[in-house]
């Protein structure tokens, strides 16, 4: 397989995703019969987690150990050395691209595109220079992994640790944070000059922030109902103001 | 009338966002703001599909997928939601139609769940077989039709929803639309707010974000 079918090859190594072997499916689809990943070529049972070995990474920093253990088998690498890197690399690319990609690089380029939509950039703008600047850094993510461990295979580790992809991620998300301070500015001085707005608006909004703030986590997933009150209230408020009315 | 062939560019958009999701690629295609907006665009509305995708992005910003944790999934509910606008229009539509979207994504993200489930028993099953021969390739394929099955379903609930909510609900909505807007925004403080938290933890970050506010005054005054 060439570079360009593993890279592509590797956009789906999430395909079978389950709870028994993770991506370990995905892993051994994704480096074809010629690469085993580790796994004694005569394995054989009922059970994915004995056949397949449980394999889970980031998607786009499993490229790292697709681009090692393809080497690995082209160097014909001891299969228990193979078994041991695969076992260690695993939680350092999930934990490394769950904070680098999912914490950082996507919030803030969603951050961006919202601020870009907000402040009445159009349409089409707004969602193609999100999947273009996204994209870009993901396919290189993606590429640079995989060339990684093709050119150290098993000694990949060090390449990822000199990447310094934690210090990147701090600077994105110093960044965000820089981002989410002009939204918030751009939000507080467009609902000012909104017709109707009132303290008790603002206040509220201000208070929404602030719970989101001292909460975390905890309060970020119950948005999706609040935004169900939200609904609600308006629906009440506008019977009211009907009755009123009729009143 | 919503044409038939756009309920079916529709479908396909959000079996591509429900695939992007996790099993193809993840291009973010799968976000709400992206789905939302294409889906306007189908619906020769694009302005009411940005309004609906950044509403519900707002809500849904934070969400970190680490290690296959358990979110609802807004992508292909997106379309149910965007089509609710566009179909039943001003406030009463756009807030309708978030709540397809907020409704329908707890659901849809219930399926992921049953999905890897399913997977694991496929991926099961192909080594159970009376010779235990090794093959990844058919398991990970037909885990990969199962989830754009699983997405099209989803993608039509969400449709149907969206084409079976009576206009007179709609029309008891009687706040203006900056109103709405305003009101139905809120619940993205909450997940920005959160999402800072994680973000700005030292007294540095915080001043960011203090030097972003003055600007961000400016540019609206400016502006």
């Amino acid at each position: 397989m060439t570079r360009l079918d593993l890279l592509l090859r590797s956009l789906l190594i999430q395909g079978s995703w389950n709870y028994r072997n993770l991506l370990g499916t995905g892993l051994a689809w994704t480096l074809g019969p010629n690469a085993r990943g580790g796994t004694p070529p005569d394995s054989r049972g009922g059970d994915p987690a004995e056949v397949e070995p449980s394999f889970n990474a980031h998607p786009y920093l499993a490229a790292v150990a697709i681009g090692a253990l393809t080497r690995a088998s082209a160097d014909r690498e001891d299969p228990e050395r193979v078994r041991r890197f695969r076992d260690a690399i695993q939680s350092a690319l999930g934990s490394l691209g769950d904070n680098l990609v999912w914490g950082a690089l996507r919030p803030f380029c969603l951050l961006a595109a919202l601020l870009v939509g907000f402040l009445g950039g159009a349409a089409g703008v707004v969602v193609s220079s999100l999947l273009l600047a996204y994209n870009a850094a993901h396919l290189g993510l993606r590429a640079w992994g995989l060339s990684a461990g093709l050119d150290r295979g098993l000694e990949v580790a060090g390449a990822v640790r000199n990447a310094g992809l934690s210090d990147k991620a701090e600077r994105i998300t110093a960044a965000g944070v820089l981002l989410a301070g002009v939204f918030g500015g751009a939000l507080l001085g467009e609902a000012v000059r909104l017709p109707g707005a009132s303290p008790v608006w603002i206040g509220g909004g201000a208070a929404l922030l602030a719970m989101g703030l001292l909460r975390g986590e905890a309060l970020r997933r119950a948005a999706p109902a609040v935004l169900l009150v939200a609904v609600l209230g308006g629906f009440v408020g506008s019977a009211v103001f009907a009755a009123r009315l009729d009143g | 009338m919503i044409e038939p062939a756009s309920i079916a560019l529709l479908a396909l958009l959000g079996t591509w966002s429900a695939l992007d999701g996790t099993a193809v690629g993840q291009f973010l295609i799968a976000r709400p703001l992206v789905v939302a907006t294409v889906a306007g665009a189908i619906l020769g509305d694009v302005q009411a599909g940005l309004l609906v995708g950044m509403l519900l992005e707002g809500v849904y910003i934070g969400d970190i997928p680490a290690g296959g944790a358990r979110f609802p999934e807004p992508g292909p509910p997106a379309v149910g939601a965007t089509l609710a606008f566009v179909r039943l229009g001003g406030g009463g539509g756009l807030a309708l139609g978030l709540a397809v979207g907020v409704v329908l994504a707890v659901v849809a993200g219930r399926t992921v769940v049953a999905l890897r489930h399913l997977n694991g028993r496929i991926v099961a099953k192909s080594y159970a077989g009376p010779d235990g021969r090794r093959g990844s390739a058919a398991p990970h394929w037909t885990c990969i039709g199962a989830d754009a099955l699983r997405g099209l379903v989803v993608s039509l609930l969400g449709i149907g929803l969206a084409l079976g909510i009576p206009q007179e609900l709609a029309r008891a909505w009687t706040l203006s639309m900056p109103a709405t807007s305003g009101l139905l925004a809120l619940p993205a403080l909450v997940s920005g707010g959160a999402l800072l938290r994680a973000w700005a933890g030292s007294g540095r970050r915080r001043l960011l974000f203090l030097v972003g506010c003055a600007g961000g005054l400016a540019l609206a005054v400016i502006g």
